[in-house]
Order: structure tokens, then C-alpha cells, then sequence
């Protein structure tokens, strides 16, 4: 039996199924469109950014504000500068919370040196459990500050031991890499003030590559100098302004990023804090956060704010980029998981029914239906009989697709608070958003498929990557090896060969549209 | 499947929606280049007008210039405004004396004024925000924004409402100031932050008109249409204020037998204020409170007669100590909170004071109580 | 008389603030040069040792405090006059602000005129 009759019995299996694809295609397109349209809605009322002035309530002591909690692990080299940003944010009452989770490097010495620490002594019966905390120091130089020395967990780990800590009615959790926009604070409060049933909010996580940063503080917005950086920038845009904007309109909001997160500490207590033993901790948290106040008929709202602001540093090398969309397949796959039970359950409301279907079938097994879309698609055009109009068009319409929502994307960037400032700018994330669904999209489905794969075979490793998210670890720069190399040059190869695929394919439609003779 | 239906059919399907396709990508691209330019219109609009109006503004402040010759600056646009207004007010957030009065006063141009009540009788939500904000920040209301400003308390989008009451706030009237307090605070899912807010502004601390505003304190207390999260607040923020006056009314309030009143966030909140106010004749009930098995009493009893102090109450809590250790935790930072060293408390306990409360107690030392 | 204009640098990132004491400055003879930026007022300090700076203490980059003991611990500038003007009016952050030896510390809100007389004050011009 040749390869090429493997190939037709792959296809004769798959072919009643075809489609399966194109449903699915439909379904995706048609919520992405959903959604867009109701985040431009949403975004379109949105001038309202500047009336909102609070002055009574500092005079208060009824509310104690928020507590924000950084996790460090090794970080010697930018703890000082990222914790002297964080006490510089505009706000008159906030207290900053770092915890360093058993670095083995000089993190601590650092933060006691330059923050003239002093110990005090261990607090006792903290209500959330994590790895013990060696020592509590606070500040001679800022009252608000305080730095928690404990063993070595994880993000999660150090999170919690954060919450027990804190002393404020709010905690925001960010990044150790999570650079604040100044006046964040305030505008997080917003959501605080207007309902009192917020539970959690997120706001909108941005990519700092490429931006004039000066000490923790962007102070001009500017584009990623390489093909990874910008792809991700458009990824980042669509994923934010509707992907979270679209779901807060639906009050079905399942993601917070780990990057930026604000949550009422009552609640995360009563659902007992960060999970130690899944790498999606953000993700699952929230949705734990849903699940107990649905389960206990308590009215609440966790929410996405599109005006403040957090810039993150993304990675823009080709393998760590795909350890971490790895790891969030897994994550979101985990938190899916667990949290099985609230699919098509009543009890969840429009959870079960939109947003759950939606991870379920788009997010978590949609690279599975794409993979085996691509790999059917190949298969056909190497045995040739395959339709090339049909093809083509359907290849074009579903790549014309991808790209208008990306540059819808771009378009809702016009409505948001800090812009890409120049014409150019648009122009280049517009190419981009082309770009990415030619090569870029496919690598990324592969990744995606792979980590799904790992999680079904039940590894849960964390990796050295996931000890802090994506943080110092990640950017350790790598040495530059040959196999590193030969990695990398398969992915630019990818992106060669599918344009090239492409073309092969219209140059088929010719010769068969009899366009082209020979 | 698809395939084998009838391809033409498809292929035509397809074809068409490759155009449609195209077509729309092309709308989106000029439109999102005109929005930006737009935008870009717009920013150096402002930096134009931010250019003239500095030198304005700073020139009115050394007289040099009359109200109404700024006044005859603006051309009528909204944009305008709001560049003017946004402007004036960052400066008179950073000046103080003389200064700040006179700044304010180019607030008071009649043309802001109407440009705003018209606003306030739009629907836009950001321009309703926007005049709310103006009239709670000037002043300047007259009966005819009252009316508009009590029609929108009962406005959905709740932002607007406490925006609204807030303006009403600025009112010299306390009657006015209490109507917009009652309207609010019977509302669901008002934020506690934006009640306190509300009620830091009733208090008026430059007229004298603490009776009058007690009156209406006492019927928002007695409206058991308010929800028991938004009363509770409203009966700590009533002590934070130091209305003394209402701690006999409050008291009695505990007896009240009703569902509404029996609710435990209400009585909590009773219980602490009464607590903090001094009113030593409620310690007999609260200490039955604290006795019983209900958490949020508990500690609400707690709090209370810490704060009430004396030998007789903090003897009584000591008393409390048990084996559950999160009561005793709560115990010992109340009383430590109430101002007793760690040896005072020593010296009061019974029992021979053990390790494991010195432990606790070092750990105490260092937190401050949270309710 | 230009000769005799005393130089100032204002540290300032909050515009509207910014201009106005230029504005007042300006008027009162003053050579005025404004930054809003921490380093890079610093960095103009070291350039032009002007007579007497006025420092936010908020500021992006480099925060007034830091400024003030980068110029005071700078032999050849530290004899520079500082105003800090802040709305960092905690004691501690007084008690911070005199520790590294400022010269005036005037809380915001302010008052313009108030800043000149304590500007002439500091500079002994009557």
C-alpha cells in the first residue's frame, strides 16, 4: 500500500464529515462578528472619560481602598525600578504588597537595601494557605509599602500570600513585568464606585515593545520592531478590545489577565484564593469567582475596562512564544476542565449557554477542527483531486475574514485611551493583520493543538517557563545554539511555504480555469 | 456534502461573499484612516485652542481682561467648552487664595452655563455626566436644574444618578440635598464608596444645620425601603460623621422586632456605631450579642464594646475566649485596638496567661484591625 | 539687565501648572526654563547650575526627592537653591523633604504669588 492510498483512505474517512469545517467556520464568524459589533457599541458611548471626580470619600475610613500585590522571583535586576513605579502611582491611598517567592538571586537585598526595610513580625492564622512566609518587612522610606519573604511557590502561591497579607477591601494582581499607566488606579475604581456588586475587573493589557519607556513609565506608545512583536500587538488588540469587550457586554466576562487584575478581596477569600496546581491561574480564578456566586445566588458582576491601562513586555522569539501559548492552551483546557459541570447547566445562566460553548468549542477545541482542516486541505491538493475554484475562493473568504476582523481591531483602537499615535502606525498593524493570517495563524494553531494534545495526555508540568507567567524567566536570553537556530529557521520556512502553497493553488485555478496554457 | 449538492450553487455563494468581503475590508480601512484623521483634527484643534486660551486665562487672573471679553472668545461649539473648562479646572486644582476664586469665576460665564443646562436636558449619557459635573463643581443651580436633576436620579445607568445627586449636593438647600439622598440610597446596587461620598457631602461643615439634616438623616435611617447593605453604611457613616445626636434613636432601633430590622448587616452596623458614639447604655445588649452563635454580630458586638472600653466590657470579652481560635484572634486585636497594652490586657486575664496567646499577641501587634 | 535675570528651573509635568508660574515668572523678570521630566531636568541642572529650581516631587522617571539628593550630593551644584512644590504634604514627607535639605517646601494647591516672594526670599532679592 503506497502513501498515497493511506492518504485517499485519510480523506474517504474525514470527507462525510467536510461539513463539520465549514459549520464550525460559520460558527466562529458569526460570535467574532457578534461580538465586535457589541464592542463597537459599547465603545462608541464611552466619552465620558474625564468626569468622574471623587472627594467626599477621602475623608472616610469606612473604605480602605486597594492593595497591589507584585509577585517577584528572581528579579535583582528590576525590582527596585518596577516597585519605586508602583509607589508612584496617582492615587492618595494604596498600599503595595511585594512578595518575594524564594528567589535565589539578591531580589530580596536589593529591595531591603533600597527601600531601608525592617522586619516585623510574622502574622499568624492567615485564612489562605501557601508556602510559609519567612519574614515581613515594611519600609522606612514609603509607610505603604510592605515586601513578604516567603518560600518558593508560584505565581498563584505568592498571590495568595499576598491576599492574606493585604489590608485593603480591593487587591490588584499584577506581573512583576506589568507596567501601570499612572492614573490607572483611579479609573479602576470607577468600576468599584458605579456597582457595588463587582466582584473582579480587568482592564486592557498592551504591548510595550516598541515603546519609549522610561523607569516603569511608557511615556511614547510605539509599534514592536519584529514580525512576532507586531503580530502579537494585532492579536493583542483584537483579543482585548472585543474578544473582552464583546464578552463584558454579555456580563459573561471569563478571562482577567494575570497581568492586570483588580478583585474584591472578600470574595477571593471566600472562594479560597489562587489555585496552587493549574498553569491558567488567572483564568480559573474567574471563572471559580462566577461559579460561586451563581452557585450562591449572589448578584454580582466581574468586569473588563477598556481605559486603564497595563503595558507588558511580550516575547518575540519563536520558541518561547510557543511554550507560552502552549501553556495557555493547557490553562484554559485545565480551567475548562474543572469547571466542566457549568456547560449547558442552567444554574449558570448565559454562561452555560455563550461563553462557555464558546471556550469550549472555538478556544479550547478549535485548533483541533482547524488542524484536521488544514491537514484534510493538504492532503486533497497532494492527491489532486480537488476542486481549485471551490478551494480558492473558500481559502481567500475565510483569510479576507480574519483580516477584516484584525483590522476591526485596529479600527476599535481609535476608541480606546492611549493610541498608536501615527497614521503609519494603523497602516503597518493594518498590514500585519493581513499578514498574520497567512503562516503565522497556522504555527499558532499547532501550538495550540500541541499544548491540547499534552493536557489530554495529562502533563502538567509547569516547566521552568510558568514558574512566574511570563516574566524573567522567559526573557532570559537564550544562548543562541545550532538546533535553536535550525528551530527558528523552520518557522520563517512555515511562513515561506504557505504564501507559496497559496500560490501554487491560484495557479492551479488557472491552468484549470484554462487561464494559463502550456 | 457541500460539495456534492450542487457546486455551482456554492461556488457562486462563495464568489459573492469573496466580494462582499473585499468590499467591506476596503470600507473598514478608510474608515478607520478617517477616524484617525479625525482624531489628528481634533488633537491639534485642541492644542490650538489650549495655545490661545492660556494667555487668556492668565491674563484675566491679572485683570487685565473682563469676563465678558473671554466670554466673546467662543464661538458656541461644544468642543470649545469643554477644552476651557478642562483647562480652568487643572489649574484651580493646583492654586489656592485669590487665585482660585477668580478662576472659578470663568466658570460662571453665562455661555458655559446654558451650553451645559442644555446638555442636562439631552440624552447623551456623557453630556448628562458632563453637565452634572459642572453644576455639582460650580454651584450654580437654580430651581430649574433641581427639577431636572431629581428627574435624574431614577436614571438607569447609575453613574448618572449619583452624578446627579451629587450636584444636587451643591444645593443650599438641605431639603433639596436630602430628597436626592433618599431617592439614591433606596436604589439597588449603589456602591457603599458612593454613598459615603454622598454623605460627606450632606454634612454640611460651614452652616450650621445639623438639625435640620438629623431630621432627614432619621427618615432615611427609619425608610425600610432601603436596602440593608446601603442602610448599614449609611448607619456607620452617620456615626463617622459625629451626629451624635442620633445614638438614643439608633439604640432603640435594636429592639425593633421586624424582619428588616432583625437583619444582621443592619444590626451589625447598629451595633458598632452605638459602640463608637460611647453610648455605654447599649453594652448590656451587646454583650447578649456577642454570645450568640452569629458570626457578623459576633464581631460586630466585638468591635462595639472594644470601642466602648472600660474595665467591666473588656473583663467580659476576655471572658469570651475560647477554643476557636479566629474568635480569640478577633477578640485580642479589638481590645488591643481599644488603646490597652499588651500588659494591661495580661494583668486583666483570669487565667494564667498561656504561650499560645503570646504567640497570637505578637502577631497581633502588628496588624491593625479590619473589620 | 539681562545679565542680572536670576535662572530658574522648573521640574513640572503637570502643564497647566507649568505654564502658569512661567507666566508669573516671566513677568517678574525670572529666566525660566521648564522640564517634565525628572532626568531631564536633572541632567539641565548639571548643564545650566541655574540660581534656585522649583521641583514636583511627582514625576515621571525621577521623582523631586531624588533630584534634590542627586543635587545636593553634586559638589558643583549643590549650593542650588530648591523649592519643592508638591501636593505631597504628609509630615513624613516634609520631614523628607527638609532631611535632604530643601530649601522652601510649598504645598500644592498654591498660591503664585506666594511662590515669588519666597523665590525673591531664597535668592535675597528684595
Amino acid at each position: 500500500m503506497s502513501i498515497t492510498d493511506v492518504l485517499q483512505i485519510i480523506v474517504n474517512t474525514i470527507e462525510p464529515y467536510n461539513w463539520v469545517f465549514i459549520l464550525y467556520f460559520l460558527f466562529v464568524n458569526i460570535t467574532y462578528i457578534i461580538l465586535i459589533i457589541f464592542s463597537l457599541i459599547y465603545l462608541k458611548g464611552k466619552d465620558d472619560r474625564d468626569v468622574f471626580g471623587l472627594t467626599g470619600l477621602f475623608r472616610s475610613e469606612l473604605y480602605a481602598p486597594i492593595s497591589i500585590l507584585a509577585p517577584a522571583f528572581n528579579e535583582e535586576v528590576n525590582v527596585v525600578a518596577s516597585t519605586e513605579a508602583l509607589l508612584q502611582l496617582e492615587y492618595h491611598d494604596f498600599e503595595v504588597i511585594v512578595i518575594n517567592d524564594g528567589s535565589s538571586d539578591n531580589t530580596l537585598i536589593k529591595l531591603v537595601e533600597h527601600f531601608e526595610l525592617y522586619s516585623i513580625t510574622n502574622p499568624v492564622h492567615l485564612e489562605l494557605e501557601h508556602k510559609p512566609i519567612r519574614s515581613v518587612f515594611k519600609s522606612h522610606r514609603y509607610p505603604n509599602l510592605t515586601v513578604v519573604d516567603k518560600e518558593n511557590g508560584r505565581k498563584a502561591d505568592a498571590l495568595n500570600a499576598g491576599i492574606n497579607i493585604a489590608s485593603k477591601d480591593l487587591i490588584c494582581s499584577i506581573d512583576a513585568d506589568s507596567i501601570l499607566d499612572t492614573g490607572v488606579l483611579k479609573k479602576l475604581l470607577k468600576a468599584f464606585v458605579e456597582d457595588e456588586n463587582v466582584v473582579a475587573a480587568g482592564g486592557i493589557v498592551r504591548i510595550a515593545n516598541g515603546c519609549e519607556i522610561e523607569n516603569y513609565v511608557v511615556k511614547d506608545v510605539g509599534l514592536p520592531k519584529t514580525y512576532l512583536g507586531r503580530i502579537q500587538s494585532v492579536e493583542y488588540l483584537r483579543s482585548f478590545l472585543f474578544g473582552r469587550i464583546g464578552w463584558d457586554y454579555f456580563k459573561s466576562l471569563l478571562i482577567i489577565s494575570g497581568a492586570f487584575g483588580v478583585f474584591d478581596r472578600k470574595y477571593v477569600m471566600k472562594v479560597g484564593g489562587y489555585l496552587h496546581d493549574t498553569v491558567g491561574e488567572d483564568m480559573e480564578l474567574v471563572v471559580r469567582l462566577h461559579r460561586y456566586c451563581r452557585e450562591n445566588k449572589i448578584e454580582y458582576s466581574i468586569r473588563f475596562l477598556p481605559e486603564p491601562v497595563c503595558w507588558t513586555e511580550v516575547p518575540e522569539d519563536w520558541s518561547v512564544l510557543g511554550r507560552q501559548r502552549n501553556r495557555w492552551q493547557r490553562g484554559l483546557a485545565d480551567t475548562l476542565w474543572r469547571h466542566r459541570t457549568m456547560l449547558f447547566n442552567p444554574t449558570f445562566g448565559r454562561l452555560a449557554f455563550l461563553a462557555m460553548p464558546y471556550f469550549v468549542f472555538v478556544e479550547l477545541l478549535g485548533p483541533l477542527v482547524e488542524f484536521f482542516g488544514f491537514a484534510y486541505f493538504f492532503i486533497t491538493i497532494i492527491l489532486g483531486n480537488i476542486n481549485y475554484t471551490f478551494a480558492v475562493l473558500f481559502l481567500f473568504s475565510a483569510i479576507i475574514l480574519g483580516i477584516i476582523l484584525s483590522v476591526l481591531a485596529v479600527l476599535c483602537e481609535e476608541f480606546t485611551f492611549r493610541k498608536y499615535p501615527n497614521l503609519k502606525h494603523i497602516l503597518i498593524l493594518s498590514m500585519y493583520a493581513f499578514l498574520e493570517n497567512i503562516g503565522f495563524r497556522q504555527i499558532h494553531t499547532w501550538w495550540r493543538f500541541k499544548g491540547l494534545f499534552k493536557f489530554i495526555k495529562g502533563d502538567k508540568e509547569w516547566g521552568v517557563m510558568s514558574r512566574v507567567g511570563l516574566s524573567a524567566s522567559d526573557q532570559v536570553k537564550q544562548k543562541l545554539s545550532m538546533s535553536k537556530l535550525l528551530k527558528n529557521s523552520g518557522y520563517w520556512i512555515t511562513l515561506a511555504v504557505i504564501p507559496f502553497l497559496l500560490f501554487l493553488m491560484v495557479m492551479g485555478l488557472f491552468i484549470q480555469e484554462g487561464f494559463i496554457k502550456f | 456534502m457541500l460539495m456534492q449538492i450542487d457546486l455551482d450553487i456554492s461556488l457562486t455563494l462563495l464568489y459573492s461573499s469573496m466580494i462582499f468581503l473585499l468590499f467591506l475590508l476596503a470600507l473598514i480601512l478608510i474608515v478607520s484612516l478617517y477616524l484617525r484623521w479625525r482624531n489628528q483634527v481634533r488633537e491639534s484643534l485642541k492644542a490650538a485652542l489650549l495655545e490661545k486660551y492660556y494667555p487668556l486665562i492668565f491674563a484675566f487672573l491679572e485683570d487685565e481682561l473682563t469676563l465678558n471679553e473671554i466670554s466673546d472668545q467662543f464661538s458656541g461649539r461644544g468642543f470649545e467648552y469643554s477644552v476651557f473648562e478642562k483647562l480652568v479646572k487643572d489649574i484651580i486644582d493646583e492654586v489656592s487664595g485669590d487665585d482660585k476664586q477668580k478662576l472659578r469665576s470663568l466658570l460662571f460665564i453665562d455661555k458655559l452655563f446654558s451650553y451645559h443646562f442644555k446638555q442636562l436636558n439631552g440624552n447623551r449619557t456623557a453630556g448628562l455626566l458632563k453637565a452634572c459635573n459642572y453644576f455639582s463643581y460650580t454651584r450654580l443651580i437654580n430651581y430649574k436644574v433641581i427639577i431636572r436633576l431629581k428627574e435624574l436620579i431614577s436614571h438607569k445607568n447609575r453613574l448618572v444618578a449619583y452624578m446627579a445627586v451629587s450636584a444636587l449636593m451643591a444645593s443650599k438647600s438641605v431639603k433639596n440635598k436630602a430628597t436626592g439622598l433618599k431617592k439614591i440610597v433606596s436604589r439597588k446596587k449603589i456602591s457603599d464608596m458612593a454613598i459615603l461620598e454622598l454623605l460627606y457631602e450632606f454634612n454640611n461643615t460651614e452652616k450650621n444645620e445639623k438639625d435640620e439634616e438629623i431630621k432627614h438623616l432619621k427618615e432615611i435611617i427609619e425608610d425600610e425601603s432601603v436596602p440593608p447593605d446601603n442602610k448599614s453604611i449609611i448607619i456607620l457613616a452617620v456615626e463617622e460623621l459625629g451626629y451624635y445626636q442620633l445614638q438614643t434613636y439608633l439604640f432603640k432601633l435594636l429592639y425593633n422586632k421586624s424582619e428588616y430590622w432583625q437583619n444582621s448587616e443592619i444590626k451589625g452596623a447598629l451595633v458598632v456605631a452605638l459602640g463608637k458614639f460611647g453610648y455605654n447604655e447599649a453594652a448590656p445588649y451587646i454583650r447578649q450579642l456577642v454570645m450568640q452563635d452569629n458570626w457578623s454580630l459576633f464581631k460586630a458586638g466585638v468591635i462595639a464594646l472594644s470601642s466602648l472600653a472600660g474595665y467591666e466590657n473588656l473583663d467580659f470579652l476576655l471572658s469570651q475566649l475560647s477554643e476557636d481560635l479566629q474568635k480569640n484572634e478577633f477578640i485580642l486585636r479589638a481590645v488591643l485596638n481599644s488603646g490597652y497594652s499588651q500588659e494591661e490586657i495580661e494583668a486583666l486575664f483570669v487565667e494564667p496567661y498561656s504561650t499560645e496567646y503570646s504567640i497570637l499577641m505578637d502577631s497581633i501587634l502588628q496588624k491593625p484591625l479590619s473589620i | 539687565m539681562a545679565e542680572n535675570q536670576p535662572s530658574i528651573i522648573l521640574v513640572e509635568d503637570e502643564l497647566a501648572v507649568a505654564k502658569l508660574i512661567e507666566f508669573k515668572l516671566k513677568r517678574e523678570n525670572f529666566d525660566l526654563k521648564h522640564y517634565d521630566n525628572g532626568l531631564k531636568g536633572l541632567e539641565a541642572i548639571k548643564k545650566y547650575k541655574p540660581d534656585a529650581v522649583i521641583l514636583d516631587v511627582m514625576l515621571p522617571s525621577m521623582n523631586g526627592f531624588e533630584i534634590l539628593r542627586n543635587i545636593r550630593d553634586d559638589a558643583e551644584i549643590s549650593e542650588t537653591k530648591v523649592i519643592l512644590l508638591t501636593s505631597k504634604n504628609r509630615v513624613e514627607d516634609l520631614k523628607m523633604g527638609f532631611g535632604l535639605k530643601a530649601d522652601e517646601y510649598i504645598d500644592k494647591p498654591f498660591q503664585p504669588d506666594s511662590l515669588i516672594l519666597r523665590l525673591n526670599r531664597i535668592l535675597n532679592i528684595n
